[in-house]
This record gives C-alpha cells, structure tokens and sequence, in this order.
C-alpha cells in the first residue's frame, strides 16, 4: 500500500485524543461560533469527507446524464454552502449528515433537471437517461466507509508521527493493513513479535481514536459502535 | 478542486477490517485495572500490590509467574485464588487486586506453558491482554505481549 506518512492531515480539524469523539453537532456549534473561519473548516471538512461519496451517488442515480460527476458535486456544494443555514439546518433534521448530504444534492439535481429542461439544453439526453443503479444510497455508503477509513489512516499515522510512534505504525501497516506475520516482520526489522503485538495495538488505537471521531461527526446522535454495525452491514 | 477518489488501494476485505476496529463496545471489567496502572503512581502501586498488598498466597506465586519459573498447577492456583476473591470482594480496590492476580495467572498460563486456562474467547482474551501490556512497566509487559502472542495475536 502506498505510504500515507506525507499526505495532508485534516486542516482545521482539531482531534480529541481519550475522550468520546465529539459528535458533529458538537464540533459544529463549535466552528459556527468562531465565525467565516470554523465555517470554511466545516466546509473544508465536509467536501474531504463527502465530496467522493456523492460523486458516487451521483453515478448511481439516472440523472448522471446531467454532467461530469466532479461538475455536479462541485456545483452542489458550490450552491449550497454558500447558504448560512444549510448547516443549522442539517442540525435540526435528525439525519445523519451523509443522508442530509445526498437529500440535498436530489433536491439540487432536480432543479438542475428543470433547468435544463427549460432553456431546451441536453433535450437529446433526456430520453437516453438511464435508470437508477441497484441501491445508489448502498453505493454512497460503501465510498462513505472507503472515505472516512482511508482519512483516519491519514490522520492516526499523523498522530503516531506526532508521539514519536513512527515504528509502531510501520508495524500496524504492515501486519493490519497488508497481511504481513509479526515472525516475518520480526525477520525484516529486528524487532521482537511479542513487541510488535503490543506496538501494533497502540497503533490500532490511534487508528479507532481517528475513525470514530470521523464517523461521530455525520451523526446527529452518539451511538457509534450502532452506526458502525450498520455500515459493516453494507460494507 | 481536485479531489481524491476514496480508498482505492484498499481491498473490501481490508475496509471491512479497519471499520470494525472503529467498534469500542462495552466497558470490559479489566478496563477498570488497565486505568489503575495507567494511573501517574499506577506502576508504583504494582509494585506495592506485589510486594505487600495482595494475600499471601498470590504474593508467593506472582513473581514466579512473571519469571516464568511457575509451575503449571501454581498458575491454576493463582487463577483460583483469584477468582475467589473476586466473587467475595467488597470494594473497587480489592476488586482490582483480585483482577491483578487473575490476569496475571491467565498471562503466565499462556505465555509459559502455551496453555490457556480461562474459557475465555482469543477475542476478547488477546485485546485484554494486550491492553494489559500496553499499560504495564516494561519489565512485566513481555508476559502480557508473549501471552497475548499464543493467545491468537
């Protein structure tokens, strides 16, 4: 697997380390009180996270003829970020952010269906769209989990290297990640299997620390292990 | 804006993998010995519990256990011990000393002898292991790692 070591870690997204993640509501109310600077963090947050899952609901749906999947996003989240309450008002729904998220972008594609239809743009198209895939909701949540894992690599990796536990995390990608036995591993670095079991576990930790925190901010709720059980589901 | 398009190096399997290590799952009764040590005079308070504060009897076993010089039936009369402790204790604090000897007894059976004693599962046994050698001074956290090791590691 690619080294993950150099790649960005979460820009303006302070992690809490040995305490229930914050939920989204929390680390929202937050933000929002520190003005256009936590609301570009929010944003910031909301496009690294979300932009790849509604990219990949998008193609799901049968209005992918509307235009480039990237296009649709950007246009999307171009539109409605820009509102002041689109935020406040996902805090009212009760809805997991990724659901607000993919309502919000059926609402946009069907204003963007509307206009089209209007100014007489893509007629050609309209009798080609195709059907809805299987379950694109399904389909977000796959690239929901693939986003949100792949980020909290990102950000536990940027954690050990902080704590100066750079080995410790070699270890979690090799053995966890890769598949790697700790008696090959204990060949290749020197370093003892026993010692590896324990040096992996903190890395391991690292990791859950990252992703529930990850996860906790597209809910509106705190049952994390129930939502992660719901997403294994469909994983 | 450019961005990424997810996880793709990342097989579902490994997904799967990763997202289910994001589970915490209940408060297990050794997180309450874990935070004891993990405590700023945690290893010194090891250090009493071995030396003065446990029964008699365990306080005989414990430092054969942790150089491995135990004999497989002390290990077992170690566990006993402790477990009768911990279904008579009264207060949070007996209640650690008694997991104490309890884990380290299940420690020593797995990491001398190879052998498990408890009817625990390897998943919950090895994470609780695990975490015991994570939390313990150096000098005892290589019976935990070995122990956790033969446990399914």
């Amino acid at each position: 697997m690619a080294r993950l070591r150099d790649r960005v870690r979460l820009d303006g997204v302070p992690m809490k380390k040995d305490v229930f993640p914050q939920t989204m509501r929390t680390w929202i109310g937050d933000r929002l009180r520190e003005g256009g600077a936590g609301r570009s963090a929010i944003n910031r947050h909301l496009m690294e996270v979300y932009f790849h899952p509604l990219k990949v609901y998008f193609l799901g749906t049968r209005d992918r003829w509307l235009g480039d999947a990237d296009d649709i996003v950007q246009g999307f989240f171009a539109d409605r970020l820009s509102r002041e309450s689109f935020v406040e008002d996902w805090l009212a729904s009760g809805l997991p952010l990724r659901r607000w998220l993919c309502n919000g972008l059926c609402f946009y594609l069907k204003e963007l269906r509307r206009a089209r239809m209007r100014d007489g743009r893509d007629a050609a198209l309209v009798g080609e769209r195709a059907a809805d895939s299987d379950d694109p909701e399904r389909a977000m949540d796959r690239a929901f989990v693939a986003q949100v894992v792949r980020r909290a690599l990102i950000e536990a990796e940027a954690r050990c290297a902080d704590e100066g536990l750079g080995e410790h995390w070699m270890i979690f990608e090799r053995h966890t990640i890769e598949g790697r036995s700790y008696q090959d591993l204990e060949r290749e670095t020197g370093i003892p299997a026993a010692r590896q079991v324990v040096m992996n576990r903190t890395a391991s930790k690292r990791f859950r620390e990252a992703i529930r925190e990850l996860i906790a901010r597209d809910l509106p709720h705190d049952d994390l292990d129930g939502e992660i059980l719901a997403l294994l589901e469909d994983a | 804006m450019m961005m990424d398009d997810g996880a793709r190096s990342l097989e579902p399997e490994t997904l799967s993998t990763l997202l289910r290590m994001g589970l915490e799952g209940p408060r297990r009764p050794v997180d309450d010995l874990i935070d004891r040590i993990a405590q700023p005079d945690g290893h010194a308070w090891l250090d009493r519990m071995i030396r003065h504060d446990l029964p008699l009897g365990e306080r005989r076993i414990i430092p054969r256990v942790l150089h491995r010089q135990a004999q497989l039936d002390e290990v077992h009369e170690l566990k006993a011990m402790a477990k009768e402790r911990l279904a008579q204790v009264r207060t949070s604090q007996d209640r650690v000393s008694a997991l104490l000897s309890y884990f380290v007894a299940i420690a020593g059976g797995l990491a001398q002898f190879h052998l498990s004693i408890t009817s625990r599962g390897a998943d919950d046994l090895v994470p609780a292991l695990l975490d015991l050698a994570e939390a313990m001074p150096d000098r005892m956290a290589g019976l935990f790692a070995d122990a956790a090791l033969h446990g399914g590691a």
